[in-house]
């Protein structure tokens, strides 16, 4: 009912429809070996063990899956895989945009996240939408921060969080059974591309 | 109060009620002017004074005394109360006010009030001496609604947050704790309090899954997640109560629950403390009868409820009956939904609002639904708002927002993403539902107030800055009463969801 504005919009987009429990596509393993360097340890074992208990995958499979997912986030790589994209050239563009592809995942609690890669295989926005909140802490990544500290800005709104700066834009809404929300790095925007795009 | 139906109908007199009146004639007649009772009056009767005589005059009679008193003096309606009286020096005794009719020189009544107020009950007793009068007045509240204040909240630092008190006690018991300050929030379900709020002393259960291990819930929120222990309690609220429902108690200082879970932390910041959160709890009262329903029967995934056994929390599905509910579906009366009133706010806000939560949609007389529209909701508790030409398909009503949030790029904004017009602004949007309903609100914008100025109630707004979101947050409230019915309950409007004003 709500969304169906933005399905028809994304007729324009290659849209990924990824199930909850993702298509064990085989990720790069230059790119999942260098990416386990410096965030597994860190972030993705954690995460992963989440999704251990959803994905119903061998430890090994999770290992190397979800290094290659799990960290996923705005200014970094998606979450969810891409094998054509990132060896090929775009599959879709946007009249009036440059290249951009637009991928959609489907998780557990039915909330569905978009997030929006440049050729380069670069999140440049990601939007959620649903009745539970996803994991932001992967899909923000390195600013997720800027999401919590405005959480905590006591002079601000409650249920609503609204980030603008000049290099990044996060704005949070709804409620309990039915979030919405969206964050974009505005330099990172392909030409062409417009926020409004980001639903 | 009717006197006559009270005299008529309900009155009893209980000469054999010693207890009670004893202890009432005993509050009376002890301290002199407690709170129910009054000072005797005395009017002498002889008007002119007599010729002087040598002989000396016989002692004149003594002035009648009265004393009145009630058993208890705050009271919900279908509650009842006992009134005891004595005299002395008294021949005869008349009842005005709140009654009417003779009384015998002392006695006692025992009747249940049906409507909220303040009846005064005044006795008023002749004798030789004169006559002596005394009153006492009850303060009566209607059992199904809820004070609500518009204050700075608990740390001094909030506007647009709607507060009530509710009391939990220890399911089957009367052990209690009243809190205060706790947020009405119409876009969320379930009741939840601060366990520093709660205090030590009181024992409430833990909710435990299939496991058996104790359940921890992850309360999602856009302003941050609220973590703690999943328990059971009586829930009172005003003169009705909730019997032995989930509540979430955040913070719990169980150590079963020392942990926030990782994929909870995720979600936001943690506001599972007073000062982060500006409030001492959450009563959901939202379109919704669990904070979670069917998802969290089937998954354990969804992000909600933790099973918590020794060794971590981990992703655990939860049956309807153990899952967080909306209080006001688990009363045993007033069931179907709820009202909020509001009074109107001037330009330039309020530095005080007093309001009221009512519980029930046509069950009572203080709960018609009027001349009211019901815009019918989807699932979710949303609808359709136009404004400027577009359409945002998961607007709302949430008396949880401290402001209207919605997309308008020519108005000006603060630094808090607030908007600043420099003069207030009278603007229009239309509310479209699915069930064909549709309405134009007229609501007003203004800047935030400067610091210091006490103001607690205005009409602020922000942008939402999302494509389906109009958020008519407690602004919209301001003079006005908003009914929510919940999902599936019948009402005078059908059945719930639906946003009704």
């Amino acid at each position: 009912m709500s969304v169906e504005p933005w399905q028809m919009k994304t007729s324009l987009f290659m849209v990924l429809r990824i199930r909850s429990v993702r298509a064990p596509i085989k990720p790069d393993p230059k790119l999942c070996f260098n990416r386990m360097l410096n965030f597994a340890l860190v972030r993705c074992l954690p995460t992963c063990h989440r999704r251990c208990l959803t994905m119903k995958y061998s430890l090994p499979a999770i290992l190397m899956f979800s290094s290659c997912t799990a960290f996923a986030a705005l200014g970094g790589a998606p979450s969810a895989p891409m094998p054509k994209i990132l060896s090929g050239s775009p599959a879709a563009a946007v009249a009036g945009a440059a290249s951009s592809t637009e991928l959609k995942t489907v998780l557990d609690s039915g909330t569905e996240v978009r997030e929006w890669v440049s050729p380069a295989g670069i999140v440049f926005a990601v939007a959620w939408t649903g009745p539970y909140l996803p994991d932001l802490r992967e899909h923000l990544g390195s600013h997720f921060e800027a999401l919590t500290d405005a959480q905590k800005q006591r002079s601000g709104s409650r249920s609503r969080v609204s980030v603008q700066q000049a290099d990044l834009v996060i704005f949070s809404g709804g409620r309990m059974g039915a979030f919405e929300g969206r964050a974009w790095i505005p330099s990172l925007l392909p030409a062409g591309f417009h926020p409004t795009d980001i639903k | 109060m009717k006197c006559s139906r009270l005299i008529a109908g309900q009155r009893s007199l209980r000469v054999a009620l010693a207890v009670a009146l004893a202890a009432v004639l005993a509050a009376c007649g002890g301290g002199g002017s407690g709170p129910e009772s009054t000072a005797v009056t005395p009017t002498p009767v002889a008007p002119a004074p007599p010729v002087p005589l040598p002989a000396p005059a016989p002692a004149a009679p003594a002035a009648p005394s009265v004393r009145i008193g009630s058993s208890a003096s705050q009271l919900f309606t279908g509650q009842s109360t006992t009134l005891a009286w004595s005299s002395a020096d008294a021949s005869v005794c008349a009842a005005s006010g709140a009654w009417t009719g003779s009384q015998p020189t002392s006695g006692s009544l025992t009747f249940t009030v049906t409507a909220a107020g303040s009846p005064t009950y005044t006795l008023s007793c002749t004798g030789l001496g004169g006559t002596g009068s005394a009153n006492t007045t009850l303060s009566v509240a209607a059992a199904n609604a809820l004070p609500i204040t518009v204050d700075r909240g608990p740390d001094g630092a909030s506007f647009n947050m709607p507060f009530v008190s509710v009391t939990v006690c220890t399911p089957g018991t009367a052990s209690c704790r009243t809190v205060d300050r706790v947020l009405v929030d119409t876009g969320s379900n379930g009741l939840r309090l601060m366990a520093s709020a709660l205090g030590t002393g009181i024992n409430l259960p833990a909710v435990a899954n299939a496991a058996t291990a104790p359940v921890g819930e992850c309360g999602q929120f856009t302003s941050g997640f609220t973590w703690g222990a999943v328990r059971r309690a009586d829930v009172r609220l005003g003169g009705e109560t909730a019997a032995g429902i989930p509540v979430q108690v955040i913070g719990d200082p169980g150590a079963a629950y020392a942990s926030v879970p990782f994929a909870c932390s995720g979600t936001g910041a943690n506001v599972s403390t007073v000062a982060a959160l500006g409030a001492n709890g959450i009563l959901g009262v939202g379109t919704s009868r669990q904070d979670c329903g069917a998802a969290c029967v089937s998954s354990a995934a969804i992000g909600l409820y933790y099973g918590c056994p020794a060794g971590g929390c981990s992703g655990t599905t939860l049956p309807l009956e153990s899952q967080v509910v909306n209080p006001v579906v688990a009363l045993a009366v007033d069931n179907n939904g709820l009202g909020i009133t509001l009074p109107a706010v001037p330009i330039g806000g309020s530095t005080s609002l007093l309001g009221t939560l009512t519980f029930g949609l046509g069950t009572q007389a203080n709960n018609q639904m009027g001349n009211s529209t019901a815009y019918a909701t989807n699932d979710r508790g949303n609808f359709t708002t136009v404004y400027k030409g577009t359409s945002y398909t998961s607007s709302f009503i949430d008396s949880g927002s401290n402001g209207l949030f919605f997309n308008d790029a020519g108005i000006p904004q603060c630094s808090t993403g607030f908007f600043c017009p420099s003069t207030p602004l009278s603007l229009s949007a239309l509310n479209v539902s699915a069930n064909g309903a549709s309405g134009t609100v007229d609501f007003i914008v203004e800047r935030l107030p400067t610091a210091g100025s006490g103001v607690t109630a205005l009409h602020a707004a922000g942008t939402a800055g999302l494509p389906r979101t109009f958020d008519w947050g407690l602004p919209f409230f301001f003079g006005r009463t908003v009914f929510v019915g919940i999902g599936g309950a019948p009402t005078p409007r059908g059945n719930g969801p639906f946003w009704a004003y």
